[in-house]
């Protein structure tokens, strides 16, 4: 695959759901279940504010004289 | 050919050549004058233009192309120049029926009547379904379709580019479809021609561009879309062109092209292929509404664990403020001190044993002692004599007449002085005589 941003979604999902592995193992002491936790807790409210970003505009890619891509805005 | 396509007899004067010059002895023309005659009468006969249906046979084709056209009765020499051949798309081979466009004319260097050929065009299923499947043939030798080459759709990709025309009914498919699925997912638009004879370069070029910059923009996927027409509306999408774009692309293409019973080669090199353009959005798009219930999910399990296991460490600790240790902790003290107790009175034993141990070994040296040591010899009647120096007196030539002495007695001393001194003889048999080995008392 070529090289991509990787998404913040994926990144926070991938995090929680290792830290809920971690947690089923048993083998993670109370103190750090704690941190955990609450590690885990702040991903979820990254994960419901990017599922909840309002609707955006479609835009339109063109070529400038260089043949770089610029976005514009349009009315479609 | 067994008879002219002329009648002689209709010739008219003019026409015919001046016999009176060339012919020979006999009267008869020449091959060259038959030749010519048999050029004008084809030229009269024949249209100028003429359209044959046909099988190819015979097929020769390097620059110019050689073949004849036939059917169950009869067969036409044909030939078509670079020129045309050039121009010709579909690839001509035996057995294909065509039809071409030309004239005929009389070939007089080789004696017979070919079609001089404008135009060649395959017939029925041959034309586009041909050139599609010799490029497909190509294409699946190069690698293009295989699976493993195929890049894998992002999983939550936040940017797509589109490249569709702006004015088809798909682009809003995809926008209705992706903004009801994921709301602030962008896309962006690259609007290209769907069909038409720059549609094929405006869409290779529209993928090599987002592909060569696409990390900068931030594109994650592509969706190349149109929606349905004939074969020859599609034909942009069967191009090597944009085949060629889309297996050299960067990132991942999902392409839906047509209706569903439509497959281009742009689909079948595309990372995916879907079936119609909401199918696509789809794939490509995750459901924000699905993912955010999973979200709700995971807040629910890690809210279960945490309580799981807090309410275990509570039992934990519960369970070790039960043990009598903690209820009675005066036990462990007592049991402490009793042990203490115990150990000192040990202690006190074991010294006073080994006290009377050492007293007793001391009391069994001294008796020893006493045994061995002089005044034991001396209880049994021996003394010994010291000189006038307090010293042991050990043989009688050590001391003359008129010499003091003192000899040690077991309950005293004796004063004396010497009347005379010198060795003693002893009988034969004394004791004394054989004892050498007796050592000395000092």
């Amino acid at each position: 695959m070529g090289k991509h941003r990787r998404p913040k979604f994926e990144d926070a999902i991938a995090q929680l759901e290792q830290i809920i592995e971690n947690l089923e193992s048993g083998e993670t002491g109370l103190e750090d279940s704690l941190a955990e936790y609450e590690k885990g807790m702040d991903l979820i409210k990254q994960c419901r504010t990017i599922l909840g970003t309002v609707q955006k505009k479609i835009k339109k890619l063109t070529a400038d004289t260089d043949g770089k891509l610029v976005k514009k805005d349009t009315n479609v | 050919m067994t008879r002219l396509p002329f009648d002689p007899d209709r010739l008219s004067t003019p026409l015919a050549p001046d016999l009176g010059s060339q012919q020979g002895n006999d009267g008869a023309m020449t091959v060259s004058q038959v030749a010519l005659l048999i050029n004008q009468a084809v030229a009269d006969a024949a249209p100028r233009k003429i359209r044959v249906v046909g099988e190819v046979s015979n097929f020769v084709g390097r620059d110019h192309w050689f073949f004849s056209i036939k059917d169950d009765q009869a067969t036409l020499r044909c030939v078509c120049f670079a020129s045309i051949a050039r121009q010709v798309k579909a690839p001509v081979q035996d057995g294909l029926t065509v039809v071409i466009t030309g004239r005929l004319a009389f070939y007089e260097v080789q004696g017979h009547i070919q079609f001089y050929v404008d135009k060649v065009e395959p017939v029925g299923q041959g034309p586009l379904e041909l050139q599609l499947r010799v490029l497909c043939d190509q294409l699946a030798k190069l690698g293009y379709f295989d699976e493993e080459k195929k890049l894998s759709l992002p999983a939550f990709p936040q940017c797509v580019a589109v490249v569709t025309s702006r004015s088809g009914a798909a682009l809003q498919d995809v926008i209705d479809t992706t903004s009801r699925r994921w709301p602030g997912l962008e896309l962006l638009l690259y609007d290209v021609r769907v069909q038409g004879d720059q549609a094929a370069g405006q869409i290779g070029d529209a993928i090599t561009t987002i592909s060569q910059q696409a990390a900068k923009i931030g594109i994650d996927a592509v969706l190349l879309t149109r929606g349905g027409g004939s074969i020859e509306d599609l034909w942009a999408f069967n191009e090597r062109v944009v085949a060629d774009a889309i297996y050299h692309c960067k990132v991942p293409i999902v392409a839906a092209i047509g209706h569903q019973t439509d497959t281009t080669v742009a689909e079948l090199v595309a990372d995916l292929r879907s079936a119609t353009p909401t199918q696509a959005a789809m794939a490509l798009v995750p459901d924000a509404a699905a993912l955010m219930m999973q979200v709700h999910q995971y807040a629910q399990r890690l809210t279960g664990l945490l309580s799981r296991q807090s309410s275990y460490a509570q039992q934990r600790l519960d369970a070790v403020r039960r043990h009598s240790l903690f209820r009675r902790p005066d036990l462990l003290v007592n049991t402490a001190d009793q042990r203490l107790s115990d150990l000192v009175t040990q202690l006190v034993r074991s010294e006073k044993r080994c006290i009377e141990e050492r007293n007793r070994m001391v009391a069994a040296l001294d008796r020893q002692l006493s045994g061995v040591g002089p005044q034991s010899i001396l209880g049994r009647g021996y003394s010994y004599t010291l000189d006038s120096g307090n010293r042991p007196l050990k043989l009688a030539k050590d001391v003359q007449k008129g010499h003091r002495i003192t000899t040690v007695l077991c309950d005293g001393r004796i004063s004396s002085i010497v009347e005379s001194s010198g060795k003693e003889t002893l009988p034969v048999g004394h004791p004394k005589q054989s004892d050498r080995g007796q050592g000395d008392l000092f």
